[in-house]
């Protein structure tokens, strides 16, 4: 044992860093939540993501129960219907060396089999507490709903007091009122509350001691922990590591969660029946017939997608293009772009939705500004929304009408709060407030407020410099290959989803813009590349925008594919005609891309007129009952990055995300470094969400929508569980029982040279770990008449499975 | 050159990916560090090849070299935390000798 | 001209049934759908037409067969109007929100309890009532169980509806023992002749009206979710939010329906009593359980707790038009906000940002101002002659009117404003209150018009009026002159309280605690 010669608190400390580090090992089972707000999707495994992807979903197959496959049942239905074929398999096989005539037979047997029960049972099962329970699921369930508590941002209206020194702290102090420990210590619980350390690390310590937990068997006790509240321990990951230094919300550890949740067991439980009674962590269930079984469904799909591309001299974009528009690389920007390009001569280019600009957003009337810059990445300035010019009275009158609805909100709040208040609230509420629900249901239609006009200039005070300013467009300018030939009207355009009574809501929104509406962040930049300083920065690094070219910003409403230009006051007159021009196409864009949509939506009513069919969408996006106004990223499945005329004209059916590139101006491969270890990250991350949300949606996904309870203004808890549910609803993935979400894992395709693409996995660990892990496929189109696919540290030359099992059978015969 | 004057601290070094500086930051201070020093975008050759400096689209991948200065006394106990995180993470740690002229601010 | 509205009476029993019948058949399909919600906008209308009907002529019985009568009065028709507006608006939005094998398992059960909910408010004798009762806890049990995954959250409450029933069962057996069958008029009649029979236990003389009246306040305290009875109300967390919707609007609001109905038979008995201790105590248990809560159904939950508790306890003191009121404004009320439950994380984040637009008004000018507030609503009550249209519960109305508006007040001036608008919302709120009490008084009246029931002899209105002080007294207590160790160990307790404890039981040894000593970390390490 260490510490001889040395003194009690340098033991102590060290003692405290080993547990740090072991708290962390324990929770990477976990991803962090970010909270419902502004939701930003992950990979739910990606604390694990150095133990490449089979190994991932294997170690959290120990812990959780869930099965990191699509199901038997799945992969039979989809046989069945032809989505996924034996000459697939017959390709997966061979690429993994197996034998065809052992495996093919046992792969068939595995479609007929029940669905493996995973093994570990009981860890994070819904805190249930109708059912006879154990006192694990006691302790959790009093945990959780002192979670629920404490995360609480001003949901509630009697709150906890002082919660500034941390969950235990805070728990520590009004323990002893909980009927849960006063049923079993009675008369003692005061004493032994009171003995408990103040020091959440020391509790946690203390508690490992008491329980007998010697430090060789911490981090997988730990884990074994960790894994019945994932949602909370999801959730203070969040709150410990990536929220902001300037973060409203109580501060949440893991650390303080595992040492309330341990000094529970160390007050409640006797050690040595625990350990007799506890059952074992399991090995894990490891299916190699599932993995084959997904491997051969995304290669039908990667087969599909890759005979699309052209080989040929496709047809031409525009030349000299009425205007240019980029979008964001959102997969449901790939039917617009499409759509748009058919309707007039326009060219179209996609980058992350946030425009190069990482800055932190505030309306006129909020507090807090939020940031909206891709996660992996720190805001460097804030930028508040300010009055136009000559608009001072219209925002002075705007900000009085927000302070009204505000001090309306206040006093319905006082009346539900102040005792004796609430049963006449009630009582005159409710004969206004059914009709105007039933009115709501029977008719919805969304309120656009109308505000004044105002400008956000990342150039105000507490934005960026100048320099910076330069910079930033410089990037976004060369990573999207626009260089030159820049057209009249720029057209930046972000995205949104607009939706009514939905917890959900910014899981809709851009994920670039860390889960919040895209408009703002296109309104930043496009303000930015407007301004004459930066453009002369830009001219002087070697980037010429001709002064006649105006840079435009809009916004996308992915639910009735609407786009609205924003900021009509800041555009100089001599642009009215092309501006005409550009909204009448971009609408006839939105009406065929919404009739595109429309056949997947259920209950759609059979409409044959667009506008109908826009009123529908429309009403739909107003609608508090509707669980599922559009299907946000559902089946998307691939990453294409290169320049337009790679994908120009090609029916994608609005699965891929697509970031522009021009490879002839990236020599040193610092440009493609930046898409592949930026963009892609965050899309491999919304891939594997809708993944594990589709596979394992108890564990993984945020289950049956109409369930949902929300907490803390944070997030929801199901049914009368307490644990916070991450990942997406069930409805965002499957609608009547089947799911709409095809399970598969990223294929990226990338127009570069194979050298470039080797140096860069040499350089950069991330891609390397997404890549050789195989969390995703990356395909490599150096020209058109050849792809080659990364595999086992090689480049292979891509060969559609059809050929492989012709050339099979032909060796056969 | 003069060291009088001047005391002898322990330097400890650490050089990983920019996600784990969090749990460092966490790990100094409760091994009894009063402060550190951090700087982003480092590059090099390394084990694992070259790593890269800035990336633009991506703070948490990139290299961070994070040191802290300490007593001589305190700093076994963050070594043997810092070698325990080691175990099985990627990154190196540097420990050395270092001379200050304010001992004070490092108590 | 009674003729037809007994057909009419019996038509709109009968369209929830065809309801029934379209939604197993065809609930799955569009066209089963739009029938389905048809029917239920048809019987919404025949409703309203029975109200018509019931305001211009008189109440009328239709008698049955083995004791059972259905009765058109104004009571049993606002029920009946109130259970179809809320299935109007609740199952369009399930239509949408439920997957569709989901909606039609829906369908057929709320109409079911549309049924059930109708003749339970129509029923005009105790047997016809407790027929309805009986359906109406069924038809929620199996809602419950076919739309909630599992069937844990349905166990719990089909036990507590089971006790609640069999308690209601057990009064109904005893009343026909004793008199044979029992409607409205005769009532009185039964009541009397119960209170005859004494039996005595010991030192305690107990009447069969006693046993009667416990049990069918037992029986009320269930169903309402009152305090001392099993909270299933938490289990409907576990439903889908139509069905809670349907849950709080629909069927905790029969138990004042209950004690109105039978209130003959609960003169002189420790009926009132009881009713009115469970109400209040309910009421200010749940009201500090609802601004405890962070997560948007449990409060929704508790608040209907303390709704139902004042309830009841208006029914206890004998307001019984004001308590029909309180339950008919409230279903509404609470049906809207679970319908709107999936707009907390939106509320949250506007709260929060909002929180900027203005400075903070000192509290001392606020309470001065809310104070002035409810006073002049008081002043503007006294000088329009409504207390007199309201008989004696006037003063309770009113009282409660006056400290919502100071509490509304109150929230809104939160905000620094100018002088100028402080008036004008000053003004507002004490119009708002006199359209509310105009209201309440037309409800009200209309209500009364023509009714004499019995009402309880030691209790009356001023006990709420009374309560109200207390609780009042108690809450600025608290909140000015408790240290703040002390408030929050309230919270505390109060926090604990409001959630559910789970209750491990029958686990092996893993339970036993081996006593408190804590070792300290630095002597072991």
């Amino acid at each position: 044992m260490q510490g001889i010669g040395l003194s009690a608190s340098t033991v102590a400390a060290a003692a405290r860093a080993r547990l740090l580090i072991d708290v962390e090992s324990a929770a990477r089972l976990l991803a962090p939540m970010w909270p419902l707000h502004s939701f930003v999707a992950v990979n739910p495994l990606m604390g694990l993501l150095e133990l490449g992807f089979e190994g991932a979903v294997r170690e959290a197959s120990r812990w959780l129960p869930m099965q990191g496959y699509p199901s038997p049942q799945f992969m039979e239905e989809e046989y069945h219907r032809g989505r996924v074929t034996d000459a697939d398999l017959l390709a997966v096989l061979v690429d993994r060396r197996l034998d065809v005539n052992q495996t093919l037979p046992l792969l068939h047997a595995w479609l007929s089999g029940p669905e493996a029960i995973p093994a570990s049972g009981k860890a994070g099962e819904q805190v249930d507490l109708a059912r006879d329970v154990g006192w694990s699921y006691a302790i959790d369930a009093q945990l959780a709903a002192f979670c629920c508590a404490f995360a609480d941002e001003g949901a509630s209206t009697w709150g906890l007091g002082e919660r500034s020194g941390g969950l235990y702290r805070c728990w520590r102090a009004v323990a002893a009122y909980d009927p849960l420990l006063r049923r079993q210590l009675r008369h003692r619980v005061a004493h032994a509350i009171a003995a408990l350390p103040a020091d959440p690390e020391e509790a946690l310590l203390n508690a490992l001691v008491r329980l007998d937990i010697s430090e060789v068997h911490r981090v997988a006790q730990l884990r074994r922990r960790v894994a019945r509240l994932p949602g909370w321990v999801s959730y203070a990951q969040w709150r410990q590591e990536w929220s902001g230094p300037d973060c409203a919300s109580p501060p949440l550890r893991v650390v303080d969660l595992l040492a309330v949740q341990m000094s529970y067991e160390a007050l409640l439980l006797d050690p040595e029946a625990m350990k007799a009674n506890a059952p074992p962590i399991s090995a894990g269930s490891d299916s190699v017939c599932a993995a084959i079984w997904l491997e051969a469904y995304e290669r039908h799909y990667q087969d599909d997608l890759l005979a699309k591309l052209p080989v040929r001299q496709g047809p031409e974009e525009a030349k000299s293009p009425q205007a240019q528009i980029v979008f964001c690389i959102d997969a449901r920007s790939e039917r617009l772009r499409r759509h748009l390009e058919a309707t007039g001569p326009y060219t179209t280019f996609g980058f992350a939705g946030f425009f190069g600009f990482p800055v932190a957003v505030a309306g006129m009337a909020d507090r807090y500004a939020t940031a909206r810059c891709p996660v992996l990445m720190s805001p460097r300035g804030v930028v508040r929304e300010r009055p136009a010019a000559g608009q001072e009275r219209a925002a002075a009158f705007y900000l009085r009408k927000r302070a009204r609805a505000a001090a309306v909100h206040n006093a319905w709040r006082a009346g539900k709060t102040v005792p004796g208040s609430p049963f006449v609230l009630a009582e005159a509420l409710g004969w206004w407030l059914l009709p105007s629900a039933s009115i709501r249901t029977f008719w919805p239609r969304g309120a656009r407020r109308r505000g004044p006009a105002t400008v956000l200039d990342s150039g105000d005070a507490g934005g960026l410099s100048l320099h910076e300013r330069i910079l930033f467009a410089e990037n976004a300018l060369l990573s999207m290959g626009l260089v030159r030939g820049f057209a009249r009207l720029v057209v930046l355009c972000g995205h949104t989803g607009r939706t009514i009574a939905n917890p959900h809501a910014s899981a809709l929104d851009c994920g670039a813009c860390a889960g919040a509406p895209g408009g703002p962040s296109a309104r930043v930049a496009a303000r930015a590349l407007n301004c004459p300083a930066v453009r002369t920065g830009l001219a002087e690094r070697g980037v010429y925008i001709p002064p006649e070219s105006w840079f435009l910003a809009a916004e996308h409403d992915t639910t009735t594919d609407t786009i609205t230009i924003l900021d009509r006051h800041l555009i100089p007159d001599g642009y009215a005609p092309e501006l005409r021009r550009l909204e009448s196409d971009l609408a006839e864009a939105g009406r065929r891309c919404a009739a595109e949509r429309a056949g997947a939506l259920p209950d759609i009513p059979r409409r044959t007129n667009s506008r109908q069919l826009a009123a529908h969408l429309a009403k739909r996006a107003a609608d508090w009952a509707q669980i599922r106004p559009e299907w946000g990223l559902a089946r998307n499945a691939a990453f294409v990055v290169g320049p337009r005329s790679l994908t120009f004209g090609i029916n994608l059916e609005g699965r891929v995300f697509m970031h522009s590139y021009e490879p002839v101006l990236d020599a040193d491969g610092t440009i493609l470094e930046g898409i592949l270890t930026g963009p892609l990250v965050v899309a491999q991350w919304i891939n594997a969400q809708y993944y594990f949300s589709s596979v394992a949606p108890e564990v993984f996904g945020a289950g049956d929508k109409t369930l949902h309870n929300p907490v803390g203004g944070i997030g929801v808890l199901s049914g009368e569980g307490r644990d916070l549910k991450i990942g997406l609803p069930w409805q965002s993935v499957a609608a009547s029982g089947e799911l709409y979400h095809e399970p598969m894992r990223l294929v990226v395709v990338v127009q570069a040279p194979l050298e470039r693409l080797d140096a860069i996995m040499e350089r950069d660990s991330v891609l390397r770990q997404l890549v050789g892990g195989r969390w995703l496929y990356l395909v490599a189109r150096p020209s058109r008449m050849q792809a080659y696919v990364w595999r086992e540290g090689t480049w292979h030359s891509w060969q559609p499975a059809t050929s492989t099992s012709g050339r099979m059978r032909a060796g056969q015969e | 050159m003069q060291l009088e004057g001047l005391s002898r601290m322990t330097r400890v070094e650490v050089v990983t990916t920019g996600q784990n500086v969090a749990l460092l930051q966490g790990v100094f201070k409760s091994a009894g560090a009063v402060g550190y020093t951090a700087m982003s975008s480092v590059w090099g050759l390394g084990h694992h090849g070259v790593h890269p400096g800035r990336l633009a689209f991506n703070e948490r991948d990139t290299q961070v070299l994070i040191f802290t200065v300490l007593a001589e006394e305190a700093a076994p106990d963050l070594v043997s935390a810092v070698r325990h995180w080691l175990s099985d993470r990627p990154g190196v740690m540097f420990v050395s000798e270092v001379y200050v002229s304010r001992p004070e601010y490092f108590r | 001209m009674i003729a037809p509205m007994n057909y009419l009476l019996l038509t709109m029993l009968v369209l929830p049934l065809l309801g029934l019948l379209a939604g197993a058949m065809a609930g799955e399909s569009l066209v089963g759908r739009r029938f389905v919600l048809g029917l239920v906008l048809v019987n919404l209308g025949v409703a309203a037409v029975l109200a018509v009907r019931v305001t211009l002529g008189s109440a009328f019985l239709v008698p049955g067969p083995w004791g059972l009568a259905l009765v058109g009065d104004r009571l049993g028709v606002l029920f009946s109007l109130l259970a179809a507006s809320i299935q109007a608006t609740v199952l369009p939005y399930a239509a949408r929100c439920l997957e569709r094998s989901v909606f039609r398992r829906f369908a057929v059960l709320s109409q079911a309890l549309l049924t059930a909910s109708e003749l339970t408010g129509m029923a005009g004798s105790f047997g016809a009532l407790v027929l309805g009762w009986v359906a109406a806890s069924l038809a929620v049990y199996l809602l419950v169980s076919n739309t909630v995954p599992g069937q844990r959250g349905a166990r719990q409450l089909g036990v507590a509806f089971m006790l609640g029933d069999g308690a209601l069962v057990g009064a109904l057996a005893i009343t026909r023992h004793v008199t044979g069958g029992a409607s409205w008029s005769a009532l009185p009649a039964v009541g009397a002749s119960l209170r005859a029979i004494r039996l005595s236990l010991g030192p305690v003389v107990v009447t069969a009206a006693d046993a009667v009246a416990v049990l069918i306040v037992v029986s009320a305290i269930v169903r309402s979710a009152l305090w001392p009875g099993p909270r299933w109300l938490s289990s409907t967390l576990a439903a889908p939010t139509p069905v809670s919707a349907l849950l709080h609007a629909g069927v905790v609001n029969a138990g004042g329906l209950l004690l109105i109905r039978l209130s003959p038979l609960l003169v002189s008995t420790p009926g009132f009593p009881l009713a009115l201790a469970a109400g209040l105590g309910t009421a200010a248990l749940s009201s500090v359980g609802t601004v405890v809560r962070s997560d948007v159904k449990g409060a929704l939950v508790h608040s209907t707790m303390s709704q139902m508790g004042f309830m009841m306890a208006e029914c206890a003191v004998g307001a019984y038009t004001l308590a029909v009121f309180h339950l008919v404004a409230h279903a509404m009320y609470k049906a809207s906000l679970f319908l709107n439950s999936g707009d907390g994380i939106a509320a949250t984040v506007r709260d929060r940002q909002s929180s900027a637009l203005a400075v903070r008004a000192p509290i001392n000018l606020r309470l001065i101002k809310a104070a002035i507030g409810g006073a002049g609503l008081f002043l503007l009550a006294l000088v329009a002659p409504l207390t007199h249209v309201v008989r004696g519960d006037g003063a309770l109305t009113v009282t409660f009117a006056v400290v919502t508006s100071g509490a509304l007040l109150w929230g809104w001036l939160e905000r620094k404003q100018p002088l100028a608008q402080e008036l004008w919302t000053m003004v507002m709120v004490a119009a708002g209150g006199l359209a509310y009490l105009i209201w309440s008084s037309v409800v009200v009246g209309w209500l009364g018009a023509g009714w004499s029931p019995a009402v309880p002899t030691l209790l009356s209105p001023s006990w709420l009026i009374a309560a109200l002080l207390a609780a009042g007294g108690f809450t600025a207590l608290v909140a000015c002159a408790a240290p703040p160790r002390v408030v929050a160990q309230l919270q505390a307790r109060a926090l604990w309280a409001s959630w559910r404890m789970p209750s491990p039981k029958g686990i092996p040894s893993i339970a036993r605690p081996r006593g408190v000593e804590v070792v300290s970390c630095k002597e072991s390490v």
